[in-house]
């Protein structure tokens, strides 16, 4: 076979040129710890690296994310702190205030000091992190709470930013001041307790407690003292004493019965089907006077004026409507054989009353203590929102509360009670919050600790895909340069060989 | 003795045209297209003495060259295939290392723009925060823009090449008609062909060759017609056509190939019949390669843009209104033929109506004298065919033409994403224009008893339209729990009509739409046990400076799969490089085989045809003992004639 010069020449040109450019490529490899230097020599490998990069960027960010929440979490966890303080404070003072042994100088000493705490708290609740207002909600650039004349109002909004702290995780990195220091419940958070405020008798009121919440119906109560005709303490519970007036304790509502000195052996009984409270002569109280054996008067037991009567009647029959048409409302029956001048009495049915006893209906309870006064009352109504500013001013209210006599005491008594209840509330709220925050602070701790071995994990393979062999690479590298000198000196020596040479 | 003579001055006039023809040779060995010649010869007639014939020297028969047809054909069309190889090559290796430049790429920048959204999410109320969106959104759009002008800067050197190209392949053609005639002349005297102008034209047209491809017809006379793409005549005898580069009949911003014939004929457009060679690869690389890469990187642009767009629109910017376009959307390119008689859309026919089902391809709309056909140019697919020319392809609006068309053969070109990354821009110059918020707040009432708490949750696919969300916003919606509390009345903040006992489930999402068209873009999330009587709004949302919840909607975009809705804008732009990368991995690949192919073919013809020095060094010597041996012969009869004479003298 023959071979031409040029192509001889021009061949092992080539190889040299083949040989310098392999080693070229894997120098710079080496150099840069590559195995892509372009996307063509591994395209899927090179979209992978570029996918993968952008996985572990978006990663990375969540755990920037994650520095982000932490600080703002443990800023707020330091700002409730201080709350639980000054509440804790509070309820020592509370506690100081409502003792008997307080002189007036010595209550204006707690006064002052729990007027100082409410303003503490104010400026706690308006704490700013320098740039944006910790209890705004999203109105994070203006001043959450303020008060005018003793009304606090909240200028933020119920917005909670949350954070992207893992993929298809977010975290809650606030809390609006609505949720910490406004939305609270007065009372012992289901119901308030309140002596009213002219009673003449030394009753106090516990904050009370609920046993049954599916039989408690919101609504106001109103707990009636009376002395009934033996001059017994006794109370009935009366249920929107401002509306529709329906008496819950005790049932039935009415009691009746027949005079120690009647002579006949007639018997009385009270039918409630159909009753009809609302009816204006249903708790009058009567008496049923008989004039013959047959025959009776209806008389107003308190004025003992005669309303009506009824003749001819017939035992065991319906007393009413009366005669002249009287009718309040139920039904009675007088069995058995009355005589003239037996009398028998329908009243309001009220339970008797001693110091201490637990008063209790529609699934709630409390106490009422002391000596309540006949006519004295005491309003049971649901709770309402009061924030802990406002449970603050109560506190600093009902230790303006005058004190002069016995009845005065009872009801200061009662009023602190019930703050103190609400500091109880307003703490348990604010440690509800902290916990929450703990929650999350461990929830992101968490998130950080599976990001983490996320990122790991894709950077391996990030590195399985992009990094490049080194002691491979190297072992290539010394084989190319063998070759490459080779290829140099084969083609010095057959350059050399030329028959003109020989030819003299 | 006299024939003596004249067999001894035979052979010495032989070897001195051996000897010439192989100093020819040695001389040549390093010259393009030469072949090897060699002296055929042969002995003279013999002359008859008595009865037998006696020689008389030596005589050349002809000087020929060492030559196969077939195998300089071979060596010319893989040349052709290699040159073409290689211009792609030398193309998508460009492209390829723009796409994957680490400091350049897109990548990085989309990913440092929604670094810069997540960072506003966690403080949007920071006006810094704030200026650091706007600069990488800007940053981003320089990236777009690099790439896309260094694509732009590759469209250039194409046209620049495919001029140098055509102008070369003009004075080639020129010089095989030269040539031929030249050749046809001589050829007509008595004797042989000039074998150096032969190898002169071969050399010519392989050159042509190697700017496309050819197929020659050797004529009778000797000459030879070049023919390229589907049988336009470049040279024909001593005559050659001219190649010329004109503007795309679409875009005239485009260099297109055509031929002129000679005698005034008419210039057609040849691009498309073009194969092989240079120019065959740099067309080649432009309609496959680098028209889809720009189209997908524009897509890429789009669609990102328009998200974040979209999303932006439906937030709150600092002054509470709704925030802005972020980003611009470059609309369509629409391109009609400027062949066209009538058939005209308009820029404003041609609209996206989702950007998420675009595909980055072209689309051509030809008529053909009563119905308009829709084509998508990646999958050569149509896509419908009517009357009207109105059509909703891929994501596309296209209204009936501005001017309808009338002949038959009218075409028009859509390139809804050509613009794409060009024209994406970053549209906020204010920080406090950048909508982080949402727009709506709920609020619970402060007196409300029960535990209810609302929630507004946007719907997932977004707010229907424009029109439907901006009516909303201004009025306050109210919802009043009705007693018992398992029902709930609103106002309807459009009708103003009231919506009374709405049933309620505790912890059931309410669709909250309002008359049939009405869909306020936002669900009612109320969870928990509210009371009778209880309260809550739903209300613009002034001054929530703090609410970050736009900004974690459009970071969502960062790794949504919007792109036909299965893709994210990452996945589409991975592919895009991985796609590059593929065609410049095989065309290396390719190449190589090529160069393999190419080198085989000019071995064999070069073991035919090459000229070996050492081989003619040997010749050298054997011609020159052949004149040696020949002057010997003279010497010879000179020698006999002395003695003839001395015996006279």
């Amino acid at each position: 076979m023959r071979v031409s010069t040029a192509l001889l020449h021009q061949k092992g040109t080539e190889s040299l040129l083949t040989q310098q450019t392999k080693t070229m490529k894997t120098q710079l490899q080496i150099a840069s710890g590559k195995r892509i230097l372009t996307p063509a020599d591994d395209p899927a490998g090179a979209a992978k690296i570029l996918d993968l990069e952008q996985a572990i960027g978006v990663i990375e960010r969540y755990q920037d994310n994650i520095g982000d929440v932490e600080s703002r979490l443990s800023l707020e966890e330091s700002v409730l702190n201080g709350v639980t303080d000054l509440i804790i404070r509070m309820k020592e003072l509370a506690i100081q205030g409502a003792n008997s042994t307080q002189s007036p100088e010595s209550l204006k000493g707690i006064l002052a000091e729990v007027e100082e705490h409410s303003e503490t708290l104010l400026q706690l609740a308006n704490t700013s992190d320098g740039n944006e207002y910790l209890f705004a909600g999203y109105k994070s650039k203006t001043i959450p709470f303020t008060e005018t004349a003793g009304v606090f109002t909240y200028n933020g909004d119920q917005g909670v930013r949350m954070t992207k702290v893992g993929p298809g995780r977010q975290i809650a990195e606030t809390d609006s001041g609505f949720e910490v220091f406004m939305d609270l419940q007065d009372g012992n958070g289901t119901f308030t307790t309140v002596p009213n405020g002219t009673n003449a008798g030394t009753g106090q009121i516990s904050v009370g407690t609920v046993t049954d919440s599916t039989a408690w119906v919101p609504d106001t109560y109103e707990v009636n003292f009376q002395t009934d005709s033996s001059g017994n303490l006794e109370y009935f519970v009366v249920q929107d004493p401002g509306g529709v007036p329906a008496q819950v304790s005790p049932t039935p509502n009415l009691r009746a019965s027949a005079d120690s000195g009647n002579a006949g052996s007639g018997t009385i009984a009270l039918d409630f089907a159909g009753a009809d409270e609302t009816n204006a002569n249903y708790y009058t109280p009567i008496d049923i006077v008989f004039t013959a054996a047959n025959d009776f008067n209806i008389v107003n037991a308190n004025t003992q004026a005669v309303i009506d009567s009824v003749t001819g009647y017939v035992a065991g029959n319906n007393i009413f409507p009366a005669d002249g048409g009287f009718d309040p409302g139920y039904q009675a029956q007088i069995s058995n054989a009355p005589q003239a001048g037996d009398s028998f009495r329908i009243e309001r049915n009220a339970t008797s009353f001693a110091d201490g006893d637990t008063i209790s209906f529609n699934g709630i309870e409390f106490k009422i203590t002391g000596e309540p006064a006949d006519g004295d009352t005491f309003t049971v109504d649901e709770s309402t929102n009061q924030s802990m500013f406002e449970t603050f001013k109560a506190l600093a209210d009902a230790l303006k509360m005058p004190q002069d006599n016995p009845a005065e005491r009872s009801i200061f008594t009662s009023a602190m009670g019930k703050v103190m209840k609400e500091l109880d509330l307003a703490l348990s709220s604010n440690n509800r919050v902290q916990a929450e925050i703990g929650a999350r602070m461990k929830a992101v701790e968490t998130e950080y600790e599976a990001n983490t071995g996320a990122v790991l994990a894709l950077k391996q393979n990030l590195s399985v895909v992009q990094d490049l062999d080194m002691a491979d690479a190297i072992t290539k590298y010394e084989m190319q340069l063998v070759s490459l000198q080779a290829a140099q000196q084969s083609f010095a020596k057959i350059q050399g060989l030329r028959l003109f040479d020989y030819i003299q | 003795m006299a024939n003596l003579f004249g067999i001894a001055v035979s052979g010495l006039y032989v070897a001195q045209q051996n000897l010439t023809t192989t100093s020819h040779n040695i001389t040549n060995a390093n010259t393009d297209g030469y072949n090897r010649q060699r002296v055929d010869q042969e002995a003279r007639t013999p002359i008859r003495l008595g009865d037998n014939y006696v020689g008389t020297g030596v005589v050349v028969t002809d000087v020929n060259r060492y030559y196969s047809e077939a195998l300089v054909n071979s060596l010319r069309d893989t040349s052709s295939e290699y040159e073409k190889l290689n211009a792609y090559q030398e193309m998508t290796s460009r492209l390829d290392g723009i796409l994957a430049d680490e400091a350049a790429g897109l990548s990085p920048a989309m990913l440092k723009f929604f670094d810069s959204v997540q960072d506003l999410s966690n403080d949007p109320s920071s006006i810094s925060a704030r200026q650091v969106v706007i600069s990488s959104g800007e940053s981003l759009a320089g990236t777009m823009k690099f790439i896309d002008d260094r694509m732009n800067d590759m469209y250039q050197d194409i046209d620049r090449d495919l001029e140098a190209e055509v102008s070369e392949a003009n004075e080639l053609a020129q010089t095989v008609a030269d040539l031929n005639k030249q050749i046809t002349v001589v050829g007509n005297l008595p004797g042989s062909y000039p074998n150096d102008l032969l190898d002169r034209r071969d050399l010519a047209i392989s050159e042509l060759a190697q700017k496309f491809d050819v197929t020659t017809a050797l004529q009778e006379d000797g000459s030879i017609n070049v023919f390229i793409g589907t049988g336009q005549v470049l040279v024909y005898g001593a005559t050659a056509n001219t190649l010329s580069t004109q503007p795309n009949p679409f875009d005239n911003s485009r260099k297109e190939l055509a031929i002129t014939t000679g005698y005034g004929g008419a210039s057609i457009q040849i691009t498309t019949f073009l194969d092989g060679g240079r120019i065959g690869g740099l067309l080649e690389f432009r309609s496959e390669v680098l028209d889809e890469a720009r189209n997908e990187l524009g897509r890429v642009a789009v669609v990102l843009a328009d998200q974040m767009n979209q999303q932006h629109n439906k937030g709150y910017d600092m002054d509470n209104t709704l925030g802005m376009d972020m980003f611009n959307v470059a609309a369509p390119q629409v391109n009609n033929s400027i062949n066209n008689a009538t058939l005209f859309y308009d820029a404003t026919d041609v609209t996206i109506a989702d950007t998420t089902q675009l595909t980055g391809s072209d689309y051509r709309i030809d008529f053909d004298g009563a119905n308009y056909s829709i084509t998508r140019m990646l999958d050569s697919q149509v896509l419908a065919t009517n009357a009207t020319g109105a059509f909703t392809v891929d994501g596309l609006t296209i209204n009936a033409p501005t001017t309808a068309g009338t002949v038959p053969g009218e075409t028009t070109v859509i390139s809804p994403t050509v613009d794409g990354a060009n024209l994406f821009e970053m549209l906020i110059t204010q920080p406090k224009d950048i909508a982080a918020s949402a727009p709506m707040v709920a609020t619970a009432a402060n007196a409300n008893t029960g535990t209810g708490i609302i929630e507004l949750e946007p719907i997932p696919d977004g707010f229907d339209a424009a029109g439907e969300y901006t009516a909303d916003f201004a009025t306050t919606v109210t919802i009043t729990f009705d007693d018992p509390p398992n029902t709930f009345d609103l106002v309807d903040p459009v009708s103003g009509t009231n919506l009374n006992n709405i049933p309620f489930t505790p912890g059931q999402q309410l669709p909250y739409v309002g008359p049939p068209s009405y869909d306020p873009g936002f669900r009612i999330n109320l969870t928990g046990t509210p009371a009778a009587g209880d309260v809550f709004t739903i209300e613009p949302n002034i001054d929530g400076v703090g609410d970050n919840r736009n900004a974690l909607l459009m970071g969502e975009v960062e790794t949504s799969n919007f792109i036909l809705g299965q893709e994210s804008l990452q996945d589409a732009y991975s592919q895009l490089v991985s796609d590059v990368g593929a065609v410049t991995q095989r065309t290396n690949v390719n190449l190589e085989a090529q160069i393999a192919m190419r080198d085989n073919a000019r071995e064999v013809k070069d073991r035919l045809s090459g000229v070996n020095l050492d081989e003619e060094a040997a010749n050298l010597l054997k011609y020159e003992q052949a004149y040696q041996a020949s002057a010997r012969l003279i010497q010879t009869a000179d020698s006999m004639f002395q003695t003839i004479l001395g015996m006279l003298g």
